[in-house]
């Protein structure tokens, strides 16, 4: 019994520990009004959000950013959306575009000075472009070593009995960077093309299945964010990157700060700061994606944006139709067997 | 209501205010703290399941899970999957717990220390560990298929994958249900049973193992319901295989087009399996033999050299197997990565890089986890001797069965239901630490309460009779007779139930706030995206399962000189 005694009085002081350490939270953190902190819900890692803190900091030293990761951005708007009537965050920052269009009525509408700076503006304010990203084929050299076979365009992983295998295609309906490579394959092609492309794909549960199974060899052929393939490639991954000659689909990272922010100003500040040239100059040399400003050139490894032939994919049609695309897509998976 | 019916059921009962039996109030408790943080937070997925798009009340959501081949189909292997996991776990851990329980083994006490351990497995880096060496690009596929060994598969990914990792993960849970049922078995028994001429076979086949049924029963059960809730292993192994969760997941989640309606029909859909399966766990742990009269310890019997040799084997074999994915885990965390690729290059960097930041995290992970651990014994008491030995008509099964729902929920799912709960008068607990306490306690309390269920379960309730008849108080014929038999359970429950606790991180990750940063936050920081610095969090995970691992093996050196 002397045992439980002992376990039991060292749990009951934890217990008072941690009690003491909850009030004493509420008593000093303050909770509302102050602008020296921003809670900043990140989508990406610190190998992307920590340089840029960091250069924030030496700039701002005034704020604290509290740094929130969360899983990917269907889980941070979830988040934000459950916390609707009592925000507790102040900056959404990480995923592209036209997710925070969609979640628009959890985004305050703020012009920031400088988002005239960025190549990519968003007329209604919601999104702040912090960085530009496209996808290219990847293709496992180990898997397919057959360079002359390599595919060129989207056209060409549509081939009946495609040399590469199956192609891995993570479902559209749960990543955003797949529906963005759908609806640029019916922009180039037609959904005849998807039809044909859905019996070569292999079909993964998200975006991050896609890009492992490429490296790790279990499917020949993928999509891939091209900084992270770069990446990859400089790690010693034995993958290769193609940009497609029919067209390279595209995002614009974005950040945006979160409405009725209990720290609004600090949050303007800190948007703002991702999308100062200083901000971006790290994001190019130390996180190694492409700026979203016109006068930071590509990231070393990376093609400059001029070579590459971007599609040109209407957003109001992929925005508006995403049900209709999305039930299309699953037909053509349906028929394909 | 609930008084009254129950008193007329028993009529033969001398009469007796049911209100004067301090359980009944317990249970009343333990049913609201139940209803106010299971039941209300979560009524948000009964409502987007029965409403459709316009917002009108349909059935036609669970339709589809009739018709739909886009839901059976996951719904069919979701079943078919966690049958199998909990049939090839119980074949691993049953023999094992047996002979373990009966005959005298060298490092007996290493060992169940060990497979303690195992039941918990590296939170998010744990199912990657079997990609990384039987992957298609594996360290042990391409060995083998260098040396020019035939291997049954290319790569683990696909259903044999899941089903592979499953069993791997969850056999120590049912080991240490049986095994602690076995040690709890009267000696008596089977002398018995041998001095009317049993061969000790027969005696092991008619008399213990018959007597183990509860253990194993719920042993299969919390098995097969930890791989249907699991959502990590299926997204990593399943290589597009689909799956209940995975489905769930998904269609919460998406950041294209969630469709929260989809995702709470399946998730009231694996509410109604599980509680299938709970049906099927209470009918075989209710027709239970008891088999605790005395208290009397199991005395170990010899073993021959060669079976002790193979038994030896086999379970190190086991354990080797259920170790992998923290092997995998402490070497990788001496080893750089680079963008997220292992470079075979050893380092100290990672834990460099760890111990540069705070180290709050240990402290604060242990003192959340203490506490929810000690509120989740409270109530696994409360509630296991309810559901076992009450027969409360009403309160009894809605226990039982209200506190298996967190278990079978998404934590994610479950979080989100917290955060629309409590972030509104007239209980704000979103932002504090306080919010991830209760949600530990909540979700984890179903392992501290299964596994004291099952040890009741072997206690006959006469014990308890015979002492109130020679005048003992109802409270003293718990203390003095229930919990001295149930205390090997409690403890491992309560341990169990702790390392669940302390690797829990799909709920964390949506609920916590800055300073309350936990060792699994950390982690998963450190390996969120297929770029991040794995390392870190290989490094974070080897220091979380060491001070982890410490206090357990003192406890278990501890517990062997008092209880066993």
């Amino acid at each position: 019994m002397r045992y439980a005694t002992t376990l039991g009085a060292g749990l009951l002081t934890l217990a008072l520990t941690g009690c003491a350490g909850v009030l004493t939270n509420n008593a000093t953190a303050g909770q509302s009004g102050d602008d020296n902190t921003v809670t900043l819900y990140a989508v990406s890692g610190p190998e992307v959000t920590d340089p840029i803190l960091g250069a924030f900091k030496s700039k701002h030293p005034g704020i604290k950013v509290n740094r929130i990761g969360l899983p990917g951005t269907g889980e941070a708007f979830a988040r934000v959306r459950a916390e609707k009537d009592r925000p507790l965050g102040d900056v959404i920052w990480g995923g592209s575009s036209e997710l925070y269009t969609a979640n628009a009525d959890l985004i305050a509408p703020v012009e920031l000075p400088n988002d005239a700076a960025t190549v990519a503006k968003d007329p209604d304010h919601i999104w702040h472009a912090t960085d530009l990203l496209f996808q290219a084929i990847a293709v496992n050299t180990d898997k397919f070593p057959d360079a002359a076979g390599h595919p060129k365009t989207f056209a060409d992983l549509a081939e009946p009995g495609y040399a590469g295998g199956k192609v891995g295609f993570a479902t559209p309906k749960s990543s955003g960077t797949s529906y963005s490579l759908l609806t640029t394959m019916v922009t180039l092609h037609d959904w005849d093309y998807v039809d044909r492309f859905v019996k070569n794909a292999r079909m993964l549960d998200g975006s991050t299945a896609m890009f492992n199974m490429v490296k790790d060899g279990e499917v020949g052929t993928s999509f891939i964010n091209e900084d992270l393939g770069a990446k990859w490639i400089d790690a010693g991954a034995k993958i290769k990157l193609i940009y497609p000659e029919d067209g390279v689909s595209g995002q614009i990272g974005s950040a945006g700060v979160i409405k009725g922010a209990k720290h609004e100003a600090a949050a303007k500040t800190f948007v703002d700061f991702l999308m100062s040239k200083e901000a971006q100059q790290i994001m190019v040399d130390e996180v190694q994606r492409r700026s979203s400003r016109g006068d930071v050139p590509a990231p070393k490894g990376l093609p400059p944006v001029e070579q590459l032939k971007r599609a040109d994919v209407d957003e109001k049609w992929a925005a508006e139709k995403k049900d209709e695309i999305l039930a299309e897509f699953d037909d053509a998976v349906k028929s394909a067997g | 209501m609930a008084a009254s019916t129950t008193a007329r059921g028993r009529p033969g009962r001398r009469p007796r205010s049911n209100w004067r039996d301090p359980w009944r109030l317990a249970g009343l408790a333990a049913l609201l703290i139940l209803l106010i943080f299971i039941v209300y937070p979560q009524l948000w997925i009964v409502r987007a399941a029965f409403t459709d798009d316009a917002g009108a009340f349909t059935l036609a959501r669970f339709g589809a899970f009739v018709t739909d081949a886009r839901f059976t189909e996951p719904l069919v292997h979701s079943v078919v999957v966690s049958l199998s996991v909990g049939a090839g776990a119980a074949l691993v851990a049953v023999p094992f717990a047996f002979v373990m329980a009966r005959y005298r083994i060298p490092g007996r006490q290493g060992l169940l220390t060990m497979l303690t351990m195992a039941t918990t497995s590296p939170p998010f880096l744990g199912a990657y560990a079997w990609l990384l060496l039987l992957g298609s690009g594996g360290i042990i596929t391409r060995a083998a298929r260098e040396a020019g060994l035939p291997l049954p598969f290319e790569s683990i990914l696909g259903v044999g994958g899941i089903i592979w990792v499953g069993v791997w993960f969850t056999f120590a849970l049912i080991f240490l249900m049986v095994y602690d049922a076995l040690r709890a078995v009267d000696p008596a028994l089977e002398e018995a049973a041998a001095s009317v001429g049993s061969t000790p076979w027969r005696t092991h086949w008619r008399v213990t193992l018959p007597l183990a049924v509860p253990a194993i029963a719920t042993g299969c059960y919390l098995a097969a319901m930890r791989i249907f809730a699991d959502f990590g292993t299926p997204m990593l192994i399943g290589g597009g295989y689909s799956m209940l969760p995975v489905v769930v997941y998904q269609n919460f989640m998406s950041e294209v087009a969630a469709s929260p309606g989809v995702a709470a029909t399946a998730s009231l859909m694996m509410v109604l399996v599980s509680g299938l399966a709970l049906v099927a766990q209470r009918r075989i742990v209710a027709r239970r033999s008891f088999a605790v009269t005395g208290g009397r310890d199991q005395p170990l019997r010899e073993l021959r050299r060669g079976p002790r040799a193979l038994v030896l084997i086999g379970v190190w074999t086991a354990l080797l197997l259920g170790f992998v994915p923290h092997l995998v885990v402490l070497l990788t965390s001496f080893l750089r990565w680079q963008s997220g690729i292992l470079q075979w290059e050893p380092t100290l960097e990672n834990y460099r890089r760890l111990f540069e930041e705070s180290l709050q995290p240990i402290v604060l992970s242990f003192v959340f986890a203490g506490i929810a651990c000690l509120m989740a014994l409270v109530m696994g008491v409360v509630v296991a001797y309810i559901v076992a030995r009450k027969r409360f008509r009403v309160s009894g099964p809605l226990l039982n069965n209200l506190v298996m729902v967190p278990y079978i929920l998404p934590g994610t799912v479950f979080a989100i239901g917290f955060i629309l709960a409590f972030n509104h008068l007239p209980v704000i607990l979103t932002g504090t630490a306080l919010i991830i306490v209760v949600a530990y306690f909540i979700r984890r309390l179903p392992y501290v309460m299964k596994s004291i269920e099952a040890a009741l379960g072997q206690v006959h309730p006469s014990l308890e009779e015979a002492a109130m008849s020679v005048g003992a108080p109802p409270r003293r014929s718990f203390r003095d007779i229930v919990v001295p038999i149930i205390r090997p359970a409690v403890i491992s429950g309560g341990t169990v139930g702790f390392l669940q606790m302390i690797t829990e991180l799909s709920a964390t990750v949506m609920l916590y706030a800055v300073p309350w940063v936990t060792m699994t936050v950390v982690i998963f920081t450190n390996a969120m995206q297929p770029g991040s610095p794995f390392g870190v969090a290989s490094a974070m995970t080897t220091v979380l399962l060491v001070s982890v691992y410490v206090p357990l093996y003192l406890l278990r050196r501890r517990y062997k000189t008092v209880s066993l």
